[in-house]
């Protein structure tokens, strides 16, 4: 399930996955955590300072360097990273082929049934949910009409 | 970049190729052919591609019912990726934003969002067609026949109940019954089942 189209920036939205999945580890310097995300460093310390005047993470600065962690008072903290939590539990149950069919032995199985009169009027009923490419058609019509 | 831009034009050649190909078939052949090019185009860029809805019935039907439409659902992050792939395929967009048409085909292609669920349940587990063009992951009969049925009663349509007596009659011999049946139950429809599967 995308997340993108809820959190479009990339950076932002693997920060908060790291936090929210990884929420024991300890604090982490902009640098370190770039390299275990595949970010470029710049971005994603702006991402770090965006999210910690939000609230999400807290910082420090140990000497030279600037570490940040989890707020988990934030209030935002256990519903967001709830969602992670699904993110990832959907991802691990991937699907999976428990049967097999193979086409050319469908296409020419010979023992289609018979289909009764009664049954092909009921197939060949006029749709009452109306097909979604239709509608689409339609609205696009609507659109270049209006338009012209 | 003449490299890319040339290897390129050598992919959309060979697809063209295998797309006329394809399109000589049979419309179910083609339908599921086509989808299985479709996967395994996907799955280059982590996407994987269920075929659902009026298409699977056709399959399943030996043509018994037939669909203008092709729904297939992706999992994983497409937001980038389908205009990619569908028009390196030389597929052009139909409408707002989900169906595709190619100009060799008489159908259309179309992406319904994910997830994959038959009135409250999630699906994980599916059947898996090989084609010639590699295999490509359907609905499990069972499952199809509950979204057919669950589609006849949430739309008042008798069309759909006829699609799932016509799936029933198609592959009796190749049900999981008690798959099946506790389907039913849960979503409350066990006295629908029961007058699908009627002789």
């Amino acid at each position: 399930m995308e997340l993108s189209l809820l959190i479009p920036s990339e950076t932002r939205l693997k920060i908060l996955r790291h936090f929210c999945l990884e929420e024991e580890t300890g604090p982490v310097h902009v640098n370190e955590l770039a390299r275990l995300l595949a970010l470029s460093p710049q971005p994603a310390h702006r991402e770090l300072l965006r999210l910690e005047t939000w609230g999400f993470l807290l910082s420090q600065k140990t000497g030279n360097l600037r570490q940040f962690r989890l707020n988990k008072k934030f209030p935002y903290f256990k519903p967001l990273c709830e969602i992670f939590t699904l993110e990832k539990n959907l991802s691990d149950t991937a699907p999976q082929s428990i049967k097999e069919y193979s086409l050319d032995r469908a296409i020419t199985r010979k023992s289609r049934v018979k289909i009764s009169v009664e049954l092909l009027r009921a197939l060949s009923q006029k749709n009452t949910k109306p097909r979604s490419y239709d509608e689409e058609v339609f609205l696009k019509n609507q659109d270049t009409k209006s338009r012209a | 970049m003449k490299k890319s831009s040339s290897k390129t034009k050598i992919q959309k050649a060979g697809h063209k190729k295998q797309l006329q190909k394809i399109a000589k078939g049979q419309l179910t052949q083609q339908q599921m052919e086509l989808a299985a090019v479709l996967a395994a185009e996907f799955a280059k860029h982590g996407a994987s591609l269920t075929v659902v809805g009026g298409a699977a019935v056709q399959f399943y039907t030996q043509s018994g019912y037939v669909t203008k439409d092709v729904d297939a659902v992706l999992i994983g992050d497409t937001t980038e990726i389908i205009e990619t792939v569908m028009t390196s395929l030389g597929f052009k967009r139909a409408s707002t934003y989900r169906h595709f048409e190619h100009p060799l085909f008489g159908f259309v292609i179309e992406f319904p969002p994910e997830p994959i669920a038959v009135g409250s349940r999630g699906l994980y587990q599916f059947a898996e067609v090989k084609t010639n063009y590699g295999p490509v992951r359907i609905l499990r009969i069972e499952d199809l026949i509950m979204d057919r049925i669950t589609a006849g009663i949430e739309w008042r349509s008798e069309k759909y109940l006829a699609q799932a007596k016509l799936l029933w009659l198609s592959n009796k011999d190749d049900i999981d019954l008690k798959y099946l049946r506790n389907f039913a139950k849960e979503e409350g429809y066990e006295a629908v089942l029961r007058k699908v599967m009627k002789p």
